[in-house]
């Protein structure tokens, strides 16, 4: 093809690209788009040069000025507005009809040996994955080095930000973790050993393996690297056993409550056992970990980073786990404080098979949680029906609506839950937290941690306990914190808790201690 | 500073005991030092926690005998039930930057275990293939949308049953433009929506679409269409063309913004149990996970899946109401009618849609299998 041709098939192919923004009609980014798209090297000069051509014979482009040359070369361009892709057409068609024979003999040769045009080509086409890359919408025009700029302002992450961040990771404690193998070939060998192993010792029905018997056994196979590989990986990390009985029927593939399964003798789908690597005490016993969690406090001490912190607050002890067995909707919520931050998790009415006591919406609103906050965040749990109820619920007590956290609902193999039609249209593998938040808390640690819980499901309506480590972390580890709706696992250190589940009552802080027994002597 | 902290000051050591209001029991006030022996404490309460805490041998340690916790208010499970290991995906963050929500092991495969909802998933797929029409693509500018579809409505006499609003970008102005669409006359008698917003305009589209309710003026059309699930899709991590990142003032922002909302409307009476030809309940969650064979599009491939394996329905329009960006490609999928500034294709003629559809009718036929191997619900 001639330089010409290029150049108007270029404008005829890229017109509405040319024309609207960012381009916006610059014959220098045009030039710059036109040597990312095309084979051919065309000099700036004759690339102009080409155009000038162009507008000899057709009136294909059109400028917002004349075009010249020679101004060309102070920057002083018209931009593009519009462009005739018919006449471009016709002007390639016609100049390429009178190139020599041997061009079209060409083409017609490539012609015949590109593929067809099937929607299995196309669809492949469409699924590549080689579209622009951020880069190029940077370099494409002129405008690059402003358009990385602001990208870069708007994407680096703000030094207060990775500095809270830093100071959490400094108090918080680490919590014992250890990875799961997610090798199908490791898993394949620990079923076979202990398949073997059970026959050996003839009691097929036994319900667990030792992990230690199987592991010697792979690691006695010593002309399979797969399980001598299996059995180093034992040693570091997490594995699942199935669990074979008489009645299992490995061709249903897993049972849909796994550990949670109420008849795990008999039933037919497969269960597994949690096999924990041989030097798990040295993983979670580390010395970095247990020099970083005796430094914890201390951290606290003697930040630098103080933005955010309450003063004095690592010289208060963390009050120890309280809660009040009461029925909340008769409770007087003044006798209990303030507090930073309140978790609520109501059995809302839609709940039908949960046997608890079901809290109706008006007796929800009609709470007075105004009492026990004057600034601070509440986190409520709603399930699909009372996600707007909780909204209006959340700016009735008086709150504005800051997030929303879910937690992703996993099961004992850390796969998220897809079966058993937990909900009425879609199965559920999730659950959703509505974060409130009034007045302006300055004194909240923000940004340390993700919008999403992973967690695996426990019994009926209990809630992850991963989120008590990020309210702590939101909050603080010393400040009030309340649990309302709660029952007897959800008491903890640093938490009232109350609800009408609770065994008893147990009151550390004396003034709330003072008030409720007079609260009762009033009743 | 704060009032928070100053009854914590007061820790008492008094013990009193009273009679409660409810059923006369008695409530006992243990003192600071009565609390350490947690004689009263609820069988599982504090456990987990200190538990762990010590790495104490509540889990069987392979080689290890079991030994009692390191800490002195640790106190065995009463149950004989072995308590299994837990990580703590949220802690591991803090200290690791890696998101809980990788360490999930069925991102790849999201029903690996189940054989039966493998086999189902491929069926939808093979089916759902054989019955849709071939990619469209109709490249409007977003001001010109809403007349397209008026045009399409009143011109060409065309519906659509199963509606998407919206892409994985923050840079939509949804609800202007869900004011305005002509949903209603658009979505025959029963039909689907499904709307994307990101964490912030989910939360505002809600107080919004609450007033439409007593102000008749405001999107007439949402009150025929009723909320019924509200899916969301995480992305991989920060490096994802999908990452949300820092919609607020990223100084106001409580937690780091890692997900995508999708609500799901319907309009019209649908029963679960009866209309089997219109919709396959519980197939899908309402979650969706990035994976590595995730392509960067407007809206990711599993969305679309949702939507495909829910509504049998072969009338698919998807509305994207502003430019998605370079990153964001629009990216054509048989099945549907694309509309967008950005689609990739531009070849929506609305008098051969409508012959095609002729020939593939309005829905997707069930086959044997399917219907065996389906979620159903109890007539």
């Amino acid at each position: 093809m001639s330089d010409l041709c290029t150049v108007a098939d270029f404008f005829r192919a890229w017109n509405k690209v040319i024309v609207t923004r960012p381009i916006g009609g610059s014959l220098l980014d045009a030039f710059g788009l036109f040597e990312k798209t095309s084979n051919n090297q065309v000099s700036w000069n004759s690339f102009l040069a080409e155009i000038e051509e162009i507008l000899k014979i057709t009136n294909a482009i059109q400028f917002d000025s004349d075009l010249d040359p020679k101004a060309s070369q102070f920057g002083e361009l018209p931009a593009i507005v519009s462009i005739d892709t018919l006449q471009l057409q016709l002007l390639v068609q016609a100049k390429q009809a009178k190139e020599e024979v041997i061009v079209i003999k060409k083409d017609h040769d490539q012609a015949e040996s590109s593929k067809p045009v099937t929607l299995e080509n196309f669809m492949q086409l469409i699924h590549s994955d080689n579209a622009a890359n951020a880069e190029d919408v940077f370099s494409a025009t002129s405008n690059k080095t402003m358009l990385w700029e602001i990208s870069q302002m708007v994407t680096t992450p703000l030094a207060s930000h990775s500095l809270s961040s830093e100071k959490v990771r400094l108090v918080t404690r680490i919590e014992p973790f250890v990875d799961i193998c997610d090798n199908k070939h490791h898993a394949e060998a620990i079923r076979s050993a202990s398949m073997l192993n059970s026959r050996r010792a003839a009691t097929a029905s036994t319900v667990t393996s030792d992990p230690q018997q199987i592991q010697a056994m792979l690691r006695g196979m010593k002309s399979d690297p797969l399980c001598v590989e299996t059995a180093i990986c034992m040693d570091h990390q997490i594995h699942f056993l199935p669990l074979l009985h008489r009645s299992t029927d490995p061709q249903l593939g897993d049972c849909s409550y796994l550990d949670t399964c109420h008849k795990q003798d008999s039933c037919r789908y497969l269960h597994y056992q949690q096999l924990l690597p041989r030097r798990f005490k040295e993983i979670v016993g580390s010395k970095e970990i247990a020099e970083h969690n005796r430094n914890c406090d201390n951290a606290a001490k003697s930040a630098f980073f103080t933005k955010g912190e309450v003063a004095g607050a690592s010289n208060v002890p963390e009050l120890p786990a309280q809660w009040i067995n009461c029925d909340v909707r008769f409770l007087d919520f003044s006798i209990l404080g303030k507090f930073a931050a309140i978790v609520a998790d109501p059995s809302w009415a839609i709940n039908m098979r949960t046997p608890n006591k079901v809290s109706k919406d008006p007796d929800l609103m009609s709470l007075p949680i105004h009492l026990l906050q004057d600034e601070g965040v509440i986190f409520l749990w709603v399930t699909g029906r009372t996600t707007d109820v909780g909204r209006q619920v959340l700016s009735h007590w008086g709150y504005k609506p800051a997030n929303e956290i879910s937690w992703i609902k996993t099961n004992q193999l850390i796969r998220t839950i897809c079966t058993g039609r937990t909900g009425h249209w879609l199965n559920h593998s999730k659950e959703h937290l509505q974060v409130g938040i009034k007045g302006n808390p300055k004194w909240l640690t923000k940004g340390s941690d993700q919008q999403t819980l992973v967690s695996s499901t426990r019994q009926t309506s209990r809630k992850p306990d991963e989120l008590y480590g990020l309210i702590e972390r939101l909050v603080g580890k010393k400040s009030r914190k309340l649990e309302i709706f709660g029952k007897d696992y959800n008491t903890r250190p640093g938490w009232l808790t109350i609800g009408d589940e609770l065994k008893g009552s147990h009151i550390v802080e004396r003034d709330v201690a003072d008030r409720y027994v007079q609260y009762l002597g009033k009743a | 500073m704060s009032s928070n902290h100053s009854y914590s000051q007061q820790l008492g050591s008094a013990t009193a005991a009273v009679k409660s209001t409810s059923g006369g029991s008695t409530h006992a006030y243990h003192g600071a030092a009565r609390t350490k022996n947690r004689d009263n404490a609820p069988p599982e309460a504090g456990h987990r926690n200190h538990g762990r805490r010590g790495a104490s041998g509540a889990f069987a340690v392979p080689g290890q005998r079991q030994n009692s916790g390191a800490r002195p208010d640790f106190k065995k499970p009463q149950e004989t039930k072995r308590v299994e290991f837990r990580n703590d995906y949220s802690n591991r963050y803090v200290h690791s930057q890696i998101p809980p929500t990788s360490y999930i092991r069925n991102r790849q495969e999201p029903v690996s275990g189940y054989p039966k909802l493998q086999r189902l998933f491929k069926l939808k797929e093979q089916q759902v293939a054989e019955h849709a029409c071939k990619p469209y693509g109709c490249r409007v500018e977003p001001d010109r949308i809403v007349d397209t579809l008026n045009s399409w409505i009143s011109k060409d006499g065309l519906q659509f049953d199963v509606i998407m609003i919206g892409a994985l970008t923050d840079n939509q102005f949804i609800f202007p433009l869900l004011s305005q669409l002509p949903l209603d006359r658009l979505c025959p008698r029963v039909g689907f929506v499904f709307i994307w917003a990101s964490t912030q305009k989910i939360a505002q589209l809600s107080q919004l679409l609450a007033n439409s309710t007593s102000n008749k003026n405001v999107c007439s059309w949402f009150r025929k269409f009723r909320r019924s699930e509200e899916l969301i899709f995480v992305p991989l991590d920060k490096n994802s063309p999908f990452y949300p990142g820092d919609q607020d003032v990223p100084e106001e922002a409580l937690l780091e913004n890692t997900q995508w909302h999708c609500w799901m409307c319907i309009t019209g009476t649908v029963r679960r149990s009866t209309d089997s030809h219109l919709i396959h309940c519980n197939v899908n969650t309402d979650l969706a996970l990035e994976n590595e064979t995730t392509l960067n599009s407007a809206v990711p491939h599993h969305l679309y899946q949702v939507a495909e394996n829910f509504s049998t329905a072969t009338r698919r329009l998807h509305i994207i109401p502003s430019r998605t960006g370079v990153d964001h490609p629009v990216r054509p999928r048989p099945g549907w009618v694309i509309l967008s500034p950005d689609v990739m294709l531009n070849n929506f003629d609305p008098d051969a849609y409508k012959r095609e559809l002729a020939g593939l009718g309005t829905n997707v036929p069930t086959t044997e299998e399917i219907e065996l191997l389906r979620p159903k619900s109890p007539q």
